[in-house]
């Protein structure tokens, strides 16, 4: 039925290229749209490359096969319109325009078809390329086949203009495919010259090409793993002809070898693609289950969090009431107590009040821990703070007979944007624990600033029981108290901890230095100034 | 004579904050829960509220609510409640509050001396 010259075994190549590239598509075509309308558009290249091996076969049905050759050609213009204007996004109205170049492609194939207004007849040739004698209307023909294919270009290039680069590939392989065919197919004939007529269909391997190339690069239509395999299978088909049709035993060898190495090559191939696409399933499980595992946990985090503010309001309730009734007989409020038992129903108050502190800082670790705990910032006059929390610290610190010192800095601005409440909790917490472990000698606060980096220093020193080395490491992790702690119990080991926290929050850090045991300690809050806007 | 509404569900507590504001020179009424807090306030007219949050019936915040909307009666409410996370006092600010305290931190004196603030702090305003 055919006639395989050079050129017509050329094109049977080109359309098993051709038939390649459709295979991995039919895979996908029931779930994706694109890659419904993009195997339309290779089976449409397919009928294209059939019909110009059997026109150029010139057989009995000469005629039938130029005819279908032509109208093939339409509908390879309007699928590919369909396809850019399905890929990679679907395009607003894209189903009118598409109805519209349907109807025009129709009328067309039935002038092509069942009159003589494009195509008169064919003209056979006994040497070389048969030729056609065009209708009136050819020049129609021809708009009808550029329309779709110059819409279908500029939208891809639009998006390539937008730096789609999936696009990029495609674009490029029909671009060349089209122009040569265009050249070769429509206008040459035109001007009767016959001998390109069938380059067309042969550059369609360019399309192929780059298509495939894209597919392989990008995962384009997610069919790379299919494709591959299709690849490997094709290619052993190929190199097994050769070995099937070698005309001699050096052919026959060569080819062998091919076959060989091509056999060894393509089951590797095919071995990594499924290793590589298992793999992808697999993260794709353990994508999954780790965003459910997520899930989880964000649901248990809110209700941990809801258990902890209910807790703690349930310890505070007691915690309340044992204040309220120590402080009211403290307070003298139902008639004096006697000296000893004003001293025992204190110590109920304090160790109560000890308590609510411990109940405090679990709350702020919890809050911290979530992200959870608030800071309020605004500009905060350090200065005052310390100042205010030096007379009643000086208090505490004379109670226990210790010699209270403060140097505040009074020339400079100490002007910074905070949490006021925050700020103070830690630097009372800083004194608060210098007065704890220091049995005797003194406390002193200390406020000055570096004018070179614009930060203020909050620091707190004692001659009490020091730090050592070991003990410094874990002295700001959770729970992790000075080795003294037994020397006065209380306190939920947590105060430095929070301390920190905090004070990272307001971009600052805090520092110990001590000689050792005994030997007393610093504790240092850095703080960046708040610089003044001028006015 | 000054007269504090105390709305709150513990019976300790009401005994404390009694014993506290009447030592103070408070004329002090007592009322178990908001609802039966609404139901007296017009009659009462304290010149202050403390108001607990978690209480049965009808708890703090339905009571501002309802303080707003049922009543003409413009008298301050202070909340207190152990509960400190940020939601309850901007949701207590926002129902019209006019201080939000938690109770831990105030023995009986430094409550009362507190309320009385609030109260200076309104009479000068006015």
């Amino acid at each position: 039925m055919f006639v395989y010259d050079t050129i017509n075994t050329l094109l049977a190549i080109i359309f098993l290229f051709n038939a390649a590239l459709l295979l991995p598509l039919l895979r996908n075509v029931r779930n994706n749209v694109q890659t419904f309308v993009y195997a339309i558009n290779i089976v449409m290249i397919l009928l294209w490359v059939v019909t110009m091996i059997g026109y150029r076969s010139q057989n009995e049905y000469f005629d039938t096969w130029l005819r279908a050759l032509y109208v093939a050609a339409i509908f390879i213009g309007v699928t590919y319109m369909q396809f850019t204007f399905f890929y990679p996004t679907v395009l607003r109205n894209a189903k009118y325009y598409i109805y519209v170049v349907n109807i025009l492609a129709f009328g067309t194939a039935y002038l092509v078809t069942l009159t003589n207004t494009i195509i008169v007849k064919g003209v056979a040739s006994e040497v070389g390329e048969p030729g056609i004698v065009f209708g009136a209307l050819y020049p129609l023909y021809i708009a009808i086949i550029l329309v779709p294919f110059i819409a279908g270009f500029s939208r891809h290039i639009y998006l390539v203009y937008k730096k789609n680069v999936k696009v990029m590939y495609l674009l490029s392989g029909y671009s060349i495919s089209a122009n040569v065919a265009f050249i070769t197919n429509l206008i040459l004939p035109w001007f009767g010259i016959f001998i390109f007529n069938w380059v067309g269909q042969f550059f369609t391997v360019i399309m192929v090409l780059f298509t495939t190339y894209s597919i392989l690069k990008f995962n384009v239509m997610n069919i790379r793993f299919f494709a591959i395999n299709v690849g490997v299978v094709f290619l052993l088909i190929v190199t097994t002809a050769q070995v099937l049709f070698a005309d001699s035993i050096k052919n026959l060898m060569v080819s062998g070898l091919v076959l060989f190495i091509s056999s060894i090559t393509g089951y590797y191939l095919i071995k990594i693609n499924k290793s590589e696409r298992d793999a992808l399933d697999h993260s794709k499980l353990l994508n999954r289950k780790l965003a459910d595992a997520n899930e989880k946990l964000k649901s248990l985090d809110k209700l941990k969090s809801e258990f902890i503010s209910l807790t703690s309001h349930q310890l505070r309730s007691p915690l309340t009431v044992i204040k309220g009734y120590a402080s009211t007989l403290t307070d003298g409020v139902v008639g004096e107590l006697d000296p000893k038992q004003k001293e025992i129903v204190r110590h109920i108050y304090t160790s109560a009040q000890g308590l609510a502190n411990v109940v405090e800082d679990f709350l702020n670790v919890t809050k911290i821990e979530q992200g959870g705990m608030k800071y309020e910032f605004g500009l905060v006059n350090i200065k005052q703070i310390v100042g205010d929390l030096s007379s009643d610290m000086r208090i505490a610190a004379e109670d226990r007979g210790l010699r209270f010192e403060s140097e505040i800095d009074d020339v400079h601005d100490y002007t910074i944007e905070g949490d006021a409440t925050k700020l103070k909790q830690v630097f009372l917490n800083l004194v608060d624990n210098s007065i704890k472990y220091t049995k005797e000698g003194f406390v002193k606060v200390s406020l000055t600033q570096n004018s070179l980096d614009k930060s203020m220093k909050f620091s707190v020193s004692d001659s009490g029981i020091g730090i050592s080395k070991e003990t410094k490491e874990k002295l700001f992790t959770k729970f992790g108290r000075g080795a003294g702690s037994a020397l006065n119990g209380g306190g939920s080991g947590l105060g430095l901890y929070l301390a920190q926290a905090i004070v990272e929050a307001h971009k600052g850090t805090i520092e110990v230095s001590s000689q050792g045991e005994g030997k007393g300690s610093t504790f240092s809050v850095f703080l960046p100034l708040h610089l003044q806007t001028k006015k | 004579m000054r007269k504090i509404m105390i709305i709150e569900d513990d019976k300790s507590l009401q005994e404390i904050y009694k014993i506290n504001f009447e030592v103070a020179g408070f004329d002090v009424v007592i009322e178990g829960d908001g609802l039966s807090g609404i139901s007296t306030v017009v009659e009462k007219k304290p010149d202050i509220i403390l108001l607990d949050i978690m209480m049965p019936n009808m708890d703090g915040f339905a009571f501002l609510r309802a303080l707003k909307e049922n009543t003409s009666i413009s008298v301050p409410v202070v909340v207190c409640s152990n509960l400190s996370d940020k939601e309850t006092y901007d949701k207590a600010f926002a129902a019209g509050a006019s201080a939000v305290l938690l109770k831990v931190d105030y023995s009986g004196k430094e409550l009362v001396q507190k309320i009385e603030g609030i109260l200076m702090q309104k009479k000068s305003a006015h």
